[in-house]
């Protein structure tokens, strides 16, 4: 018994994390679309969006697989190289695929269990 | 340039290994330790389950650098958490505890070989004689009863004609055993046997002075309730 209380004040920690973690996941996911329409709004420079992306995957790297995180840096990088509408769409939509996948991984649906 | 950033790509990359490891050897420690001190051959099923799950899910970040460690932790700990659970169930209940760790079976009763019960087991005759002579029981009927324990274990009960003479049966009466526990190991006092003996560190000195020896020169110190010890001093020597 003296066993059970350490070890479900741990899951009961876990459990809150894992929810907190998924509210803020989801936030900067939807943070980050946003920053990207600032962008194409020409609202906030390249360098200032990099910036704003560093920070937010540093403290999403806890709970996010880096793969996905790396391949948004990546296509943050290429979005100041490119000039025209047509070619910023396409990176924007690549974006917002991955950042699709990481909201289905956060995702509590049923599906998500199996 | 370019290589200087290559190098300095697999350093980050190393030092994150190093300490994904470190912190993944101490979680599995402690969650291993939550779960409490059994030997791999004394776990029951459902102990040897989590602990072959724990280490495969340790193992996964570790490989995988891309995934966070985060994931990898917060299973370990759930899976803990249901092994405790499913110990105090199995406490609580006997229904539990056979549905969760099996029963023993009498495989050999009265030197008779139970072969349904060896079948339903899947033992082999080769498996029961290596697991009797492992016991010292050389000749099966000799064997009153042998149990296959959960843990796969057999425990075994020789007849009475075949069993050893005990201090018992011949009615001896000798002094109860009492355990020595090392006092001073590698020139240190050790306070906690001490006080489990009831001996004060003054009497150990006075034992000390007695062999004219101190405790700094001594590699290991034994000492029971009796007051019955045995020191050997550094360099092997005994006193």
């Amino acid at each position: 018994m003296k066993r059970l209380i350490p070890a479900a004040i741990i899951l009961v920690f876990i459990i809150t994390i894992c929810f907190v973690a998924n509210i803020y996941v989801n936030q900067n996911c939807d943070l980050t679309l946003e920053n990207i329409k600032k962008y194409q709004n020409n609202e906030i420079s390249s360098s200032k969006l990099e910036s704003i992306w560093q920070e937010q995957k540093e403290k999403m790297a806890l709970f996010v697989n880096h793969g996905f995180l790396d391949k948004i840096t990546i296509y943050i990088g290429q979005l100041s190289a490119k000039e025209n509408k047509a070619e910023l769409d396409v990176v924007y939509q690549n974006i917002e695929s991955v950042i699709k996948l990481i909201k289905a991984e956060q995702d509590f649906a049923l599906h998500s269990f199996y | 340039m370019q290589e200087k950033l290559q190098i300095i790509t697999a350093v980050i990359y190393m030092i994150s290994t190093v300490m994904r490891t470190i912190i993944l050897y101490i979680t599995v420690t402690l969650a291993i330790r939550l779960m409490g001190k059994r030997q791999i051959g004394d776990m029951q099923p459902n102990e040897l389950v989590i602990t072959l799950l724990i280490s495969e899910i340790a193992a996964i970040p570790l490989q995988d650098t891309e995934q966070p460690m985060f994931i990898g932790l917060a299973a370990i700990f759930v899976l803990v958490f249901l092994e405790i659970i499913i110990s105090i169930l199995a406490m609580k209940s006997f229904s539990m505890r056979r549905l969760l760790n099996g029963q023993s079976v009498v495989i050999i009763k009265n030197g008779v070989i139970d072969q349904h019960a060896m079948r339903n087991v899947r033992m082999t005759v080769i498996d029961l004689i290596e697991q009797l002579r492992g016991q010292d029981v050389f000749n099966i009927e000799d064997v009153a009863f042998a149990v296959l324990e959960v843990n796969g274990n057999l425990s075994v009960l020789l007849k009475k004609d075949a069993q050893t003479v005990s201090v018992k049966d011949i009615n001896l009466t000798l002094q109860d055993e009492s355990l020595p526990l090392p006092v001073i190991s590698d020139g240190k006092i050790i306070y906690e046997s001490l006080r489990s003996l009831e001996v004060t560190p003054q009497n150990l000195n006075k034992i000390l002075k007695h062999k004219c020896a101190s405790h700094k020169d001594i590699f290991l110190m034994t000492l029971d309730r009796e007051g019955n010890h045995t020191i050997i001093k550094k360099g092997g020597s005994i006193i």
